[in-house]
């Protein structure tokens, strides 16, 4: 699905930076935390590098690669013409110059891909290129009520996962198995990818590649769910003791609860992102816990999603950005505290006027997965 | 083959050192420091990334699963990992590589600057692998860093791929559980087509297989209409293909090992020249083959068929930490077979829009013999 209102965004920042083109660039490399330019404008989600050109009328060109994938892309990509080819840079280049080599071309996203296919375009365009980095972080930065709609979609779709996880873990079990179930399960509910982060450990002290570790009673499982589906992605975070939840264990996520609700109520539209990660922060420091406020113990407060905007960007101290209503991100107080070691305990969130809202139905607690 | 690359990768990640010993790293390090002073180089740069980190992972066996590494390599002593990760996950990172010296990006400049230091790295030429797969900010900073030093770059990317074209014994144990593994994949996937399967749960059952025997990723590609095109998976199918192509990748403990097969009750002429042309590249395969000798050698088993568009000419090529290594075996490609070389070799066939056929194999030249590491049953 294209939101037109997307591409009206991008035809009026492309009149404000006097460019007759745009061109949006996506890597291979997919990015839970990054915009998919192509798969925004033109519907299509690439295998291989891509590439957008948008013309001032509105004229969509999506070129592919490889060149074997051309017909998927005229599947997806409904009302935009398809170049498919082995050699992205030379199939940009010519399809720029269709209309002349004189043309200002606003550019987003060239800096993802490699330097053997950004340096003949650099090469080409030259002075005619306008920087237009983040224009279309910028443009997604307000989901629409359809997009809002989707993410509740998938974040049933990650509650879902992590109730398979509840179902499937026990003991004797290697973490890698576990985690090929939940990306296979994913995958058969809809999801076509999934950014997820799991380990298994008495005290972990953060997340780990599932490796060969044995599943063992008393094992803490970390999951960070991150379904992609329909060009967006969600995360929730969640933890699970394999056997009896100890006191120590249930404080501790009882803290971090805690901090997750200061931030919903501190995410309201005109705050800044600094501010929900203070109150956050504070929420765990005012029990006695502030040392732990920071790395190594912790990362971020949360972070955006792609695949249509990752903004605001990481919820971190340093972060000034002012919320806006219908920004979208994931709300995670993960942290280390002594005792308990890390826990995950974190939810997508959609910014309204009053508050940072929920789009998952069951909030995070720590579970016990009888054994 | 091009396949999706997900967000992230989670197989079975850890380095097991019973397969692959720190020693043999040592070795293959060392191999690359006889290298530079063949080529008078100074140091080794080697970028990698989620989707193309064959030397990174060859010498410190650190293959990133969603971010970017540079391995760095003086002339003596152990390779320097540098993780684009932060003060968290550094150490979960640094427990993926064999040695000890892993770093954080940081400042790259600074941090490359501190290397050149470290290493007595003070003049002379820097051979760069994987140049043109950086990132320009990557790029940028690491020219401007051998700049600002009075170091010049240097292209050492066909020296380490000739490097790592022959495998060593201990690639090739890996090599070949990797090819045991497509094999577990490809016989899940052929039953549960058999079974009656969809499209959609026929690939997942076969990725759960890859993933339960310890594989660190498995990639599917498959056809819905009959061959004519490819696609990896990206909303459930329900439907059942009568005549059901697939490609499988697999990697295990950083080595991949990757086929077609074609599915299908009965096997048409298509079918069954592309298994014969197949044959027929194995039997001629020996140190030395070119492209043009496969070509020849499969031409009567391929008459009246025109290539697979998804093929892009190409009849085989190297394989083993890349999915697609050096040489590319194709009609008037220059690059040959070499002893103690791992192939992957496909055969794909068209005729007009409706008949399509893949069949492929992997073999190794090892031990002055062709042996077959897994064939498309």
């Amino acid at each position: 699905m294209v939101e037109q209102s997307r591409i009206k965004w991008v035809q009026d920042e492309m009149a404000r930076h006097g460019v007759e083109l745009f061109a949006a660039f996506t890597a291979s490399g997919h990015n839970m935390g990054a915009t998919n330019s192509t798969r925004v404008l033109s519907g299509f989600k690439n295998m291989g590098d891509s590439c957008v050109l948008l013309e001032a009328d509105g004229e969509r060109t999506v070129i592919v690669s490889p060149s074997w994938d051309a017909e998927r892309a005229r599947e997806q990509a409904p009302g935009c013409n398809v170049i498919a080819s082995d050699d992205l840079a030379g199939a940009v280049i010519k399809a720029a110059n269709r209309h002349g080599r004189t043309r200002k071309i606003g550019v987003d996203g060239l800096s993802t891909l490699a330097h053997r296919t950004v340096a003949p375009i650099r090469a080409e365009w030259g002075d005619r290129m306008v920087p237009m980095n983040g224009a279309m972080q910028r443009a997604g930065a307000r989901k629409t009520p359809d997009e809002i709609r989707i993410a509740r979609e998938v974040a049933a779709m990650a509650e879902k996962i992590f109730d398979r996880l509840l179902e499937v873990a026990r003991p004797g079990m290697p973490e890698y198995e576990l985690a090929s179930d939940l990306y296979r399960y994913s995958k058969a509910l809809g999801a076509d990818d999934n950014f997820l982060l799991m380990a298994s450990s008495q005290m972990p002290k953060g997340p780990r590649p599932p490796g060969r570790r044995i599943l063992a009673k008393g094992d803490l499982i970390l999951g960070e769910i991150s379904p992609g589906a329909d060009g967006h992605f969600v995360q929730i975070c969640r933890t699970a003791v394999l056997g009896p939840i100890n006191e120590v264990q249930q404080r501790n996520h009882d803290i971090l609860w805690e901090s997750m609700q200061a931030g919903l109520a501190a995410g309201a539209a005109g705050n800044t992102v600094a501010h929900v990660a203070n109150m956050m922060n504070e929420a765990v420091a005012k029990h006695g816990f502030s040392e732990y406020c920071r790395p190594p113990y912790m990362r971020v407060r949360g972070h955006g999603l792609g695949s249509v905007s990752s903004l605001p960007g990481d919820i971190g101290t340093d972060n000034e950005m002012v919320l806006e209503e219908g920004m979208t991100f994931v709300m995670h107080p993960n942290q280390f505290l002594p005792g308990g070691g890390y826990m995950m305990v974190g939810e997508p969130v959609v910014i309204t006027q009053t508050c940072a809202e929920p789009l998952t139905t069951r909030f995070s607690k720590l579970t016990s997965i009888p054994v | 083959m091009r396949t999706m690359q997900p967000v992230t990768v989670f197989g079975s990640y850890m380095l097991d050192e019973e397969q692959i010993p720190p020693d043999e790293f040592e070795l293959r390090v060392t191999a690359a420091q006889d290298l530079m002073k063949h080529n008078g180089w100074s140091g080794l740069i080697a970028y990698g990334d989620a989707e193309d980190n064959a030397f990174v992972t060859y010498s410190t066996n650190y293959s990133p699963r969603n971010r970017t590494a540079l391995a760095l390599i003086g002339q003596t002593g152990v390779p320097r990992l540098i993780c684009w990760a932060g003060l968290r996950d550094i150490k979960r990172e640094a427990a993926l590589a064999w040695m000890e010296d892993v770093r954080m990006a940081g400042n790259l400049g600074e941090t490359l600057r501190t290397w050149f230091k470290d290493a007595g790295i003070e003049t002379g030429t820097v051979g760069l692998v994987d140049e043109g797969a950086m990132k320009p900010q990557v790029h940028d900073a690491v020219i401007g860093a051998l700049t600002a030093g009075g170091l010049v770059a240097g292209n050492a990317d066909a020296a380490i791929v000739d490097l790592m074209h022959r495998k060593r014994p201990r690639e090739l144990v890996v090599v070949r559980r990797a090819a045991e593994i497509l094999g577990k994949t490809v016989d899940t996937l052929a039953e549960s087509w058999r079974s009656g399967a969809s499209v959609t749960d026929a690939v997942l059952a076969a990725e759960g297989t890859a993933f339960a025997n310890a594989a660190q990723d498995a990639r599917t590609l498959f056809s819905i209409d009959g061959g004519r095109t490819l696609r990896p998976f990206d909303r459930p199918l329900e439907e059942r293909a009568e005549r059901f192509v697939v490609y499988a990748a697999v990697r295990y403990q950083g080595y991949w090992a990757e086929g077609f097969v074609t599915l299908s009750q009965r096997r048409n002429a298509i079918q069954k020249a592309a298994t014969e042309a197949i044959e027929r590249m194995i039997a001629v395969a020996r140190p030395g083959t070119v492209g043009d000798d496969l070509a020849r050698a499969i031409a009567p088993a391929v008459e009246g068929f025109a290539p697979h568009a998804a093929l892009t000419g190409s009849l085989a090529h190297g394989i083993g930490l890349s999915l697609h290594e050096a040489p590319n075996l194709a009609p008037g490609d220059p690059g040959s077979m070499v002893a103690e070389g791992t192939y992957s070799l496909t055969v794909g066939l068209s005729r007009g829009t409706l008949q399509h056929a893949f069949a492929s194999a992997m073999i190794s030249l090892a031990g002055g013999k062709t042996e077959v590491l897994w064939r498309a049953p």
